[in-house]
């Protein structure tokens, strides 16, 4: 197992995407080389730091804010040949079972 | 698809996904309540910015219910909805830098601090993770952010980026690698 070898299998060595046959050379080669477990322990660190990045809830209204843009009835469906609805006032479904 | 994550968007049962098709709109209403918040987090970790990215959920349900009688099971809903989320937001992230292209998506990682301790912070190196993450073009970003922000399988991130397995498995290699490079000041102040 080379530096290049076991630098280039560590994304998959975080990611848990490695099989049990490509595993156990690479922990062998990092319990030995400095330089290839100082980089696994760097990529760790930016995962954790990327994984409790703060993330705000989404607002309550978002379903009001969809709801607006749906269409209101048959006529209101996109046929094909049709524009997109998205970016558009009008959208395509009818209010079935809705009382 | 093999969920690892309960806050990630899971498959839709089959009936639900039919009601959608016949245009019922409590249907819709379901579907959108179970899986918005997850579309929302993964739209704002593109554009990390909360107003955008409720913009884009938006954006992503409409074409959901303008779309949704094209879904054919042949993949998992949430692998559908995230290929889809995925596309909305690659394609407001450029349009973004067409409009702006000095800017590079508005966000720039600080320059290290004097205080290598200080920046050591977690919360301040995910702060300039988040930021190196922003610049990472959209072909390593999108693996990224599905693989080691949003716990995705290779196979999984694969399916939503309809590229293959190793290709998936490569790009987010890659993007660790230029990350490793880019926060290299932030890395080594750590261990001081």
């Amino acid at each position: 197992m080379t530096c290049l070898r076991c630098q280039e299998a560590l994304s998959a060595l975080i990611d848990q995407e490695l099989s049990a046959v490509e595993l156990a050379p690479i922990q062998a080669h990092l319990r030995t080389c400095a330089t290839c477990a100082h980089a696994c322990a760097e990529m760790l660190c930016i995962d954790a730091a990327a994984r409790v990045v703060d993330c705000p809830e989404a607002p309550p209204n978002l379903w009001s804010r969809v709801e607006r843009a749906l269409p209101r009835g048959p006529s209101e469906r996109k046929r094909p040949g049709q524009p997109s609805i998205v970016g558009g006032a009008h959208t395509r479904f009818s209010r079935v079972g809705r009382k | 698809m093999a969920l690892r994550d309960a806050t990630r968007p899971g498959s839709a049962p089959a009936e639900l996904i039919a009601a959608c098709q016949r245009g019922d709109e409590r249907a819709f209403r379901r579907l959108f309540e179970s899986h918005h918040a997850a579309v929302f987090r993964l739209a704002y970790r593109f554009v990390l910015n909360a107003d955008e990215a409720a913009d884009l959920t938006q954006d992503v349900f409409l074409r959901v219910f303008e779309r949704i009688d094209t879904f054919r099971c042949e993949c998992a809903f949430s692998t559908w909805l995230y290929r889809l989320a995925t596309n909305v937001c690659l394609n407001h992230l450029r349009s973004r830098r067409t409009s702006a292209p000095a800017d590079a998506d508005g966000i720039e990682p600080r320059a290290a601090t004097d205080d290598p301790a200080q920046s050591a912070a977690q919360g301040e190196m995910s702060e300039q993770v988040t930021a190196s993450v922003s610049l990472l073009p959209d072909s390593l970003r999108a693996p990224f952010v599905l693989v080691a922000m949003e716990g995705l399988s290779y196979r999984e991130a694969a399916d939503v980026l309809a590229v293959s397995v190793e290709a998936a498995r490569m790009r987010v290699s890659r993007a660790r690698q230029q990350l490793r490079t880019t926060l290299k000041p932030y890395l080594e102040g750590g261990r001081d």
